[in-house]
């Protein structure tokens, strides 16, 4: 017989991850955008991915949020009090969406090592108008989840590479 | 005497929140933006709590940790971990070290004041006073 490997469910995780992230530190509630509705998709240049890798021994991967302009904005003053639509707030825009990449990282490392898979996180890196990643990257597990908080949509994609046991 | 906070973080937005919410209080505030700019205000400025980030460039939270304990000036100055990593492997290691709490980051404001206000006293900075 061949041994069954249980490999995480990375949408669930991700998923669970960045909704319990947006409550706890915003207090925002945010629910999963119904894929078959007709919710609008931002311009990917209005938008911030904050991306941090994973690395353990049985697996290497990466957690990407991809944010809109506008909420990160939002989240900036919540947390700071500074104004986050100003010309000079595009540093600390970067900062607070690589952070809260890294918090939804954080969660999605500790469900991954409460599933057998333990792994650290990198140093956050941030860009601006990019993509989340494709389903596509032949040997990678992918999850993918979108939510809508406070009218925005907010993406992540979970990747995972398995090292052969 | 008033309490002296040290913050260190790579994060300008988790500073500058740190800051936010502790300024209502009584205390005076530094920060950091790696351990190793931590150390040098640590050991310039003696603080009564340090809060350090785990993950960071330059020195990471847990290389600070060990330096500040082979300070003998520094090695009792209490330390909360505020980390986005919650893996049990990272909570033996500063354990070892003797940090006095633990908070993961994304944090409820007021779990983290609770947890310093034990360590120091947080008293609420008077209000301005209003002349008639």
């Amino acid at each position: 017989m061949t041994p069954v490997t249980h490999r995480p469910d990375l949408h669930r995780i991700g998923e669970s991850a960045f909704v319990e992230v947006l409550d706890t530190l915003l207090s925002l509630p945010a629910t999963v955008r119904d894929p078959t509705g007709l919710s609008p998709v931002s311009d990917a240049l209005d938008q911030i991915t904050g991306t941090v890798h994973l690395a353990g021994q049985r697996l290497s991967g990466s957690v990407h949020v991809q944010l809109p302009l506008s909420f990160v904005a939002r989240a900036v003053q919540f947390l700071t009090g500074l104004d986050g639509t100003s010309k000079d707030a595009k540093a600390v825009l970067d900062d607070t969406a690589g952070e809260l990449a890294n918090m939804v990282a954080g969660r999605v490392a500790a469900r991954l090592a409460a599933d057998g898979y333990p792994c650290s996180l990198g140093i956050p890196s941030v860009s601006r108008g990019a993509r989340l990643p494709s389903e596509t990257q032949r040997g990678m597990d992918h999850g993918r989840a979108d939510l809508i908080c406070e009218g925005h949509v907010l993406s992540l994609a979970v990747q995972c590479r398995y090292a052969i046991a | 005497m008033t309490p002296k906070i040290l913050s260190v973080d790579d994060s300008k937005t988790i500073r500058l929140a740190l800051g936010r919410l502790f300024r209502p209080f009584a205390c005076e505030w530094r920060d950091a933006t790696n351990g190793e700019e931590g150390l040098a205000i640590a050991i310039r400025e003696k603080p009564d709590l340090i809060i350090l980030d785990c993950n960071m460039p330059v020195m990471d939270g847990v290389a600070m940790l060990r330096k500040l304990r082979e300070d003998p000036e520094l090695k009792r100055t209490p330390v909360i971990m505020l980390t986005a990593e919650s893996g049990l492997e990272n909570l033996a290691i500063v354990a070892r070290l003797g940090v006095r709490d633990y908070v993961t980051k994304p944090f409820r404001e007021e779990e983290l004041l609770a947890k310093a206000g034990r360590i120091i006293p947080l008293i609420p900075r008077p209000g301005p006073r209003t002349t008639l």
